[in-house]
């Protein structure tokens, strides 16, 4: 029997919201200070109102909802998907005022897509955008990798009970070290590190590469925002074809590789436990469907006949299947040479990579390398048990910082999750194709909507079809959250309707 | 006979100057070269637009990118073109607006596969200018009315916080 929420869980529910809003208001005021070190006085002023209306009505949601109500699983669920929607929306109150949107819901697109580390855009002439709003929409996407509930965690929240539930909903179910304020605390450290290491790498290649040196630096931080982050924003609408550096597309190649893999396993290199990376079957499997991936993209690039040589063919080959698999979308190719320049078999070995991403617990969307390796060790089991004795157990164990021994619990969740994200994939593309664009291209863009890539083939425009902006929207949350906390909110609304009071 | 050569000639050198004046002087759009590549490789075109972050020297060769559109595309220049370009566009500028004549790329050997262009002639339309950073009443007004309103909440909430339930 389900039961129809009471007044107190809504109140549970917007007392966390509260404070989440509040918290979006506290870290806008660092973009608000970047407008006025560059006097950048009417950005200043979006930032301004933003901030103010982020904090009236985190504050009045915090005066309505007092309640004495402990937080329960549900609610950590619900919060955790509310969370996503409602920072994209306050999110996107400066950028919708900064007139490099077309709408509204444009703009929250754009916050969407930061907060959900995807990427795809729907900026309008960004190469005249503020430094302030520039530093805006990398920031969301270095919250949302880190994700807003650990972000909250980290800095507003107390240790406690909830703390784990919210945790969980916002798909990080891995706990780095017993206590999860002090894996929240982790996850930051590590991310800030990278930050500072991806700032100096990439302002020093830029430098190199021509640009001023104070500039080098801004570029160099937004794009480590992304690119460990593997969100898929730049500064300017090129992208990363904007720098026009080998040494560039490098580095971004590491950060971006860096982003994809487990916190768990940044943490035992950290303690110094090397040997984990070359034993963990997440970096094994993610090398395998690095090569496979890989080959089809190659196999398929050198029939187009586009790259003249096998270097150029590697450089942009690898380079777009690295930003692909994990997750990232920076890109060194214009949206539409996708669809005029790449052909099939080049674009099935992307999307195949978009779709499987990277590791647990990373900054990247997607499927995730444990579930495809649950769900291959489980195949093997099974197959392994038919041509076994009838009475024989077959164990099945896989390595991911520890041996795990595989339980049909485990596999049953990682296949649910696969299945969701697989029917999420053709969902969009069956949208596009009801829209007018051909299959395979609505694929590549739902794919990367829904795995939090950021690729794009043209499609995502400002002028597309408002369904498909929302379907993208609901795709990218969905994603974003692995699913489950959104099905959550979905049971809680038809609960509210339909429950036994 | 001399009048019908003269007759010839002015309609050859009209039909000429035309056909010239068609292909020199006609820019085209980055849809249209991004679009159209394969059509454009290898080719001469002319590229009109504006242009937008950093001139980016390398060697005896610098890069800028020309927004036209949607889309900006890099230009490979030699670094006698430098002066021509001032004003690069950016959040407090609009950058100078450029006319470029060059070989079009869809992947540059060059360049690791880049779509580029590589400039043999590079000339400014019209110069660049800072733009003034408006500052909207309406957006004075909103900013003042939620601020109050803001700390006036914020105001009840530590109040109210303070009480028991």
């Amino acid at each position: 029997m389900i039961l129809r929420p009471q007044i107190d869980d809504v109140k549970v529910v917007g007392y966390y919201l509260g404070n989440l809003i509040v918290g979006i208001a506290i870290v806008s005021i660092i973009p608000l200070i970047a407008c006025l070190v560059s006097s950048e006085w009417d950005p200043a002023l979006d930032f301004t109102i933003g901030i103010s209306i982020s904090f009236l009505f985190g504050y009045l949601m915090l005066i309505a909802c007092r309640t004495k109500k402990e937080i329960n699983w549900t609610h950590g669920m619900i919060v955790v998907s509310l969370s996503w929607v409602v920072a994209s929306v306050f999110g996107a109150i400066p950028l919708y005022l900064s007139d490099h949107f077309m709408s509204f819901l444009d703009a929250v697109f754009e916050a969407m897509s930061g907060y959900a580390t995807t990427g795809l855009t729907l900026a309008v002439d960004l190469d005249h955008m503020s430094y302030g709003h520039n530093l805006w929409r990398h920031l969301i996407m270095f919250i949302g990798g880190q994700g807003i509930v650990v972000v909250a965690l980290t800095f507003l929240i107390k240790a406690g009970g909830g703390a784990f539930k919210m945790y969980v909903g916002e798909a990080r179910d891995e706990r780095i070290m017993p206590n999860i304020i002090h894996t929240a605390r982790f996850i930051w450290l590590v991310s800030i590190v990278y930050l500072v290491l991806g700032t100096l790498g990439l302002g020093i290649a830029s430098t190199l590469a021509g640009m001023p040196f104070g500039k080098s630096l801004f570029h160099g931080a937004c794009i480590t925002m992304a690119a460990f982050d593997t969100g898929g924003f730049a500064p300017q609408s090129q992208n990363v074809l904007y720098y026009h550096s080998g040494l560039y597309e490098s580095i971004n190649i590491i950060l971006m590789f860096f982003g994809a893999i487990n916190f768990k396993l940044h943490y035992a290199l950290w303690v110094g436990n090397k040997r984990e990376i070359y034993k963990n079957v997440e970096t094994r499997l993610f090398a395998i469907t690095i090569v496979f991936t890989f080959f089809l993209t190659a196999v398929g690039l050198a029939k187009t006949g586009i790259y003249s040589n096998a270097v150029v063919l590697f450089r942009k080959g690898f380079y777009h299947l690295i930003s692909g698999h994990t997750g990232t979308g920076h890109g060194t190719l214009y949206a539409r040479q996708f669809a005029t320049q790449w052909n099939e078999l080049s674009l099935i070995g992307i999307v195949i990579a978009m779709a499987l991403g990277g590791a647990v617990c990373s900054t990247t969307g997607a499927i995730k390398m444990l579930r495809v390796a649950l769900i291959f060790k489980a195949f093997k089991q099974d197959v392994k048990q038919f041509l076994s004795a009838e009475s024989a157990v077959i164990i099945q164990k896989l390595h991911h910082v520890k041996d795990i021994i595989i339980e049909d619990k485990q596999t049953r969740a990682a296949a649910l999750i696969m299945l969701a994200y697989i029917l999420c994939y053709f969902f969009g593309a069956i949208i596009g194709v009801l829209y007018g664009y051909p299959f395979l291209l609505s694929l590549f863009e739902s794919t990367s909507a829904c795995a939090n890539v950021g690729l794009s083939c043209g499609i995502t425009t400002p002028s597309m079809p408002w369904v498909l902006k929302v379907v993208y929207i609901f795709q990218m949350w969905a994603g974003r959250l692995e699913f489950i906390s959104v099905f959550v909110f979905m049971g809680f609304l038809i609960s509210a309707v339909r429950g036994k009071s | 006979m001399k009048k019908l050569f003269l007759i010839f000639s002015v309609l050859f050198t009209v039909y000429s100057l035309q056909f010239t004046a068609c292909f020199a002087a006609e820019p085209v759009s980055s849809d249209k070269l991004i679009e159209n590549e394969n059509f454009y490789d290898g080719k001469e075109v002319v590229y009109k637009g504006e242009a937008v972050g950093d001139l980016m020297k390398r060697g005896d060769h610098f890069w800028i990118n020309i927004l036209e559109g949607s889309n900006a595309i890099g230009i490979w220049c030699t670094l006698n073109m430098k002066n021509t370009i001032q004003i690069t566009g950016d959040y407090g500028h609009k950058g100078d607006i450029m006319q470029v004549r060059g070989i079009f790329h869809k992947a540059c050997k060059e360049h690791g596969g880049d779509l580029d262009i590589h400039a043999m002639e590079i000339f400014k339309l019209s110069p660049g200018q800072k733009t003034e950073d408006i500052i909207e009443p309406r957006k004075v007004i909103a900013a003042i009315v939620f601020s109050v309103a803001a700390l006036a909440a914020g105001i009840f909430y530590f109040i109210t916080k303070r009480r028991p339930l």
